[in-house]
């Protein structure tokens, strides 16, 4: 197996960032579908702007954390998770777990929240 | 907004990052426009605005960060070339910023603390037809100029003097009488206290003192001094205010200020000492002002022929006239730190480029890996730009220890000096003409890389070959220019300063130490006490051991103080007013000329037999017999003086007894004067010197030297005590230090240009292998092909030397004030000069010929290009 990147630079991400990983994490998705996804997912509370998103998009390209998949569509490019952008999304899924259990063990949070 | 608009908007984004996703997010955009509605869609033109502009921002300081730490590995990479560079830039950036900031320090700002320093003026007296310029004023003309003043809102008149402020340990300082418009010539208004009034400079008024800031601080501490006395030459002084802090004047050592008393009824017209400043009012110029004052000069010299005649008013810009000296040196230094800026830079770009060649194949990598020709020349501007502010750095410390040579020079006032300190504003200026630096070499580079494509990396035309050579042949040429300037103007200093220090003064003072004693008229009022003190004073140096002999005089050589007297020879036509012979006034006494060193040369030195009531005689120098006894025996012919004023009782005719060995009295770079050396018996002022010979080193009876003063007066303190060596070390040390200054300028020019033309010529050598090797290989020897590559790098070398040699001859003449006995145009040191840096040049371009030419064709023309 080869050595995969350590995640932990890249943590912790903004929720924008974690967002469109997570939109990323069930399979390549171009532009418009990922903001769709994130404001599904978040009930219309996290709605990205383009430019935000294509800021992000450029980032994680850099960085290496997604890929861009060929298409005879150059307007509708779809991005896939690399292994390391999985591994940091974990990395920071878990990260916020962590937090939550710490937030229960001092009575922050009594119940589980649905909302 | 629509989808036309939104494009529009993308332009705010990086080109590159735009050309990646600009169809994408338009794409997007739409898709989010069609299903917003409400309150979203109206604002939406505003939002991604906001978004866009955001973006933008954040994504351009991505690049930047990352270019920058590209710029880092970049430059950690080629050590050599960051060392040289950042060295070269620093010798550049450093003295021309040193000089930007003396301009603006010390020209652009002559007097910290003086209100519009532009409507001042100095105002002289000169007499062309005796040969006197900006000669000071009698104090009555002052007065007669002041009451008929116009153009004027000011007018005053003050003398530098210095005065014991007492206690129990009584203090000789520096400072200054003033009249009492002085304060509003300057615009000066004192911080504590008040001005002088109209009644403060009347005859008989009570003594009054205004104290600068740091005296008062060091005499009062924190106490507010208005209000306190004073001892000052044993007078009970009021002192009446304090002026604002960092203002002094007339000089940075001015202590105080007290009125300036004048008695018309005392006073004459011949004695002249007063320096006199005016304050333009408004709409009149220093021309108008100049001829109403010349017509008033005319009025007087009617009024007071045999005073006046011939005399004229000259005025001068007080900002011109307090930096005279500086405006020169600035002008030397600025001249040196231009040519080393010059080389410097023509160094630089030639290193640049040579090492942009080297650095060819990574350019093209990185094309073809993607990278956009925009996207490069940022990196590479961000890389020179990072280089520049190292340089900068290092600038400070050059551009310190340059102020420091200054300083330790002695080449300006102290004070001048400060005030250029490394603060703000020449720093602004070095981050000014650092960034300037940085991205003209970027953009060279840049240029460069982008003529190299991908295409140029494989293969280079000949024609960009020879581009190149021709660019690396001009710079050799500017590089050699320079250095040529710059050695021409170090190498006629040189002369100067050994010149000078070749030159005696005529003293044979060696081991003579000398101070100065003033005497207040309050306690020696009249000439019998005066010489009392001072014959009993010379009695005890005597005694003390170690000395081998001790002499008063009026005053020591190489000092400011110059006395001058009108004379006739009695037997000759009488000249007519106004042009009366003038000569150097010089009490001494009988142990005078052996103390010093003087030659006699006929007849007899001042003996102890020349009392007040004996016969009045002198002793003159060489050059006076020369310039009025041509051909004829001076000694036993009689001398006329002329007397201050009318009423005054007849001057002295005294007889001639002899002539001694000129002196250069007044610094060793002034002309031998005509001198008269009289009875200091007959002629004992407020204050005298005195000159002790000690047996070996002058510094060892130095102790014993207050003690033996205050055995006669235990309320005189010495002044000035300085060996005469010494005295004419100050008088030569500006000259020295600054050609010393352009001494090191020179060799850091010869050094960065023998760097350069070594470099340039191995670079277009190295680049020229293939050709040469071809030429070699179809024949042509070895020798040939060497002399081939020096013919033409010397020939831009000689031209350098020619337009070298041509523009130090066009600006010698800033160097002329500065030199002694040495023509500005000296043809030895310019052919000196040229042929040496023409040998250093063959040397430099010798050594890369032979190297280029040496390995075996077939080789050098296997190897990949």
């Amino acid at each position: 197996m080869t050595s995969r990147r350590d995640p932990t630079p890249f943590l912790p991400l903004t929720a924008a960032a974690f967002h469109v990983l997570l939109a990323l994490a069930d399979g390549p998705k171009h532009g418009y579908s990922i903001l769709k996804d994130v404001e599904e997912r978040t009930g219309g509370d996290v709605r990205l702007s383009t430019g935000t998103l294509y800021g992000l998009i450029k980032r994680f390209l850099d960085d290496e954390l997604i890929v861009e998949m060929s298409s005879d569509d150059q307007r509708r490019r779809p991005y896939k998770l690399t292994a390391l952008g999985r591994d940091v999304a974990e990395a920071e899924a878990a990260r916020l777990e962590k937090m939550v259990r710490a937030a229960r063990g001092v009575h922050l949070l009594s119940r589980t929240r649905t909302s | 907004m629509t989808e036309h608009g939104y494009r529009w908007l993308l332009r705010l984004l990086p080109r590159s990052f735009r050309e990646e996703f600009a169809d994408e997010m338009t794409t997007v955009f739409a898709e989010q426009r069609r299903r917003m509605q409400g309150v979203r869609a109206v604002l939406l033109p505003w939002s991604a605005f906001a978004e866009i502009a955001a973006l933008s921002v954040r994504l351009r300081a991505d690049y930047w960060r990352h270019d920058l730490r590209h710029a880092v590995r970049s430059l950690r990479r080629q050590k050599t070339f960051t060392i040289a560079a950042v060295a070269t830039l620093a010798l550049a950036l450093g003295p021309m910023t040193a000089v930007l900031s003396l301009v603006k320090g010390v020209l652009l700002n002559p007097l910290p603390g003086a209100a519009d320093i532009d409507r001042i003026v100095y105002a002289w007296s000169e007499n062309p037809a005796r040969n006197r310029f900006e000669f000071p004023w009698s104090e009555l003309n002052f007065l007669d100029h002041r009451s008929r003043k116009i153009g004027l809102t000011a007018f005053g008149a003050f003398a530098s003097t210095s005065a014991t402020i007492g206690g129990d340990s009584p203090q000789q300082v520096e400072g200054a009488w003033m009249s009492e418009d002085m304060f509003d010539v300057l615009g000066v208004r004192v911080a504590r206290g008040r001005p002088f009034s109209k009644e403060d400079v009347q005859p008989g008024a009570a003594p009054t003192i205004i104290l600068s800031h740091r005296f008062a601080r060091a005499r009062f501490g924190q106490a507010d001094p208005v209000g306190h006395t004073l001892m000052v030459d044993g007078r009970p002084t009021a002192v009446i205010g304090v002026l604002p802090e960092g203002f002094e004047f007339p000089a940075s050592y001015g202590n105080f200020w007290q009125p300036l008393v004048i008695d018309p009824a005392e006073s004459t017209r011949s004695q002249t000492y007063l320096r006199t400043m005016g304050r333009l009012a408004p709409g009149a110029t220093l021309e108008t002002v100049e001829r109403q004052m010349n017509v008033v000069a005319e009025d007087l010299q009617r009024e007071y022929p045999q005073a006046n005649a011939g005399y004229r008013v000259k005025l001068n810009p007080a900002s011109v006239q307090l930096t005279r000296n500086a405006r020169r040196i600035i002008t030397v230094v600025g001249f040196a730190a231009g040519a080393i800026f010059l080389l410097a830079c023509t160094n630089i770009a030639s290193l640049v480029l040579v090492r942009t060649a080297a650095r060819q194949a990574e350019f093209s990598v990185r094309t073809a890996l993607g990278a956009s020709a925009a996207r490069l020349s940022r990196q590479l501007i961000v890389e020179h730009l990072l280089l520049a502010v190292l340089a900068a750095l290092a600038a400070i410390g050059v551009m310190e220890g340059l102020r420091r040579l200054l300083l330790l020079g002695n080449l300006m006032p102290a004070d001048q000096i400060q005030r250029a300190s490394v603060g703000a504003s020449p720093v602004l200026m070095l981050i000014g003409l650092t960034m300037i630096t940085g991205m003209t070499l970027g953009w060279i580079v840049s240029r460069r890389a982008a003529q190299s494509g991908l295409a140029a990396a494989t293969q280079r035309t000949a024609t960009q070959t020879r581009t190149g050579t021709r660019l690396r042949h001009a710079l050799v040429a500017l590089e050699v220019g320079a250095a040529v300037m710059l050695l021409f103007a170090a190498g006629l200093l040189l002369q100067s300063a050994s010149r000078l220090l070749a030159t005696g003064t005529g003293f044979d003072a060696d081991n003579v130490i000398t101070f100065q004693v003033t005497l207040p008229m309050d306690r020696y009022d009249g000439p019998a006490k005066r010489l009392r003190f001072v014959e009993a004073v010379v009695d005890r140096l005597q005694n003390v051991p170690g000395v081998s002999a001790a002499a008063s005089g009026a005053y020591g050589p190489m000092g400011s103080m110059r006395a001058t007297r009108r004379f006739a020879i009695v037997g000759k036509p009488v000249p007519p007013p106004g042009s009366e012979p003038i000569a150097i006034d010089l009490p001494a006494s009988p142990t005078y000329a052996q103390v010093m060193g003087l030659r006699l040369l006929e007849g007899r030195w001042i003996s102890e037999h020349d009392r007040p009531d004996s016969p009045p005689v002198v002793v003159i120098s060489e050059s006076f017999a020369r310039q009025h006894f041509a051909g004829e025996r001076a000694v036993g012919k009689r001398l006329q003086y002329y007397s201050g004023s009318p009423t005054a009782p007849p001057a002295p005719s005294p007889e001639i007894v002899g002539i001694v060995s000129d002196v250069r009295q007044f610094g060793v770079a002034e002309r031998e004067a005509p001198q008269m050396y009289v009875p200091h018996a007959q002629r004992v002022w407020g204050f005298s010197s005195f000159f002790v010979r000690a047996h070996g080193d002058p510094r060892s009876v130095l102790a014993s030297l207050p003690a033996a003063v205050h055995a006669v007066d235990r309320d005189r303190p010495l002044e000035r005590v300085r060996t005469i060596g010494e005295l004419i070390d100050n008088s030569t040390a500006d000259r020295r230090a600054l050609s010393g200054l352009l001494l090191v300028a020179a060799v850091v020019a010869l050094l960065i240009s023998t760097i350069g033309v070594y470099g340039v010529t191995a670079s277009t050598t190295a680049s020229r292998r293939r050709e040469l090797a071809i030429r070699a290989a179809i024949g042509a020897d070895r020798r040939t092909l060497v002399r081939l590559v020096i013919t033409q790098a010397m020939v831009a070398a000689a031209a350098g030397v020619v337009a070298g040699l041509g523009g130090a001859l066009t600006v010698s003449s800033v160097l002329e004030s500065v030199l002694f006995e040495v023509d500005a145009r000296d043809p030895w040191t310019s052919g000196l000069v040229g042929l040496g840096l023409l040998a250093i040049c063959l040397i430099a371009t010798y050594l890369p010929a032979r190297k280029a030419v040496s390995g075996s064709p077939a080789v050098t023309l296997n190897e990949p290009a």
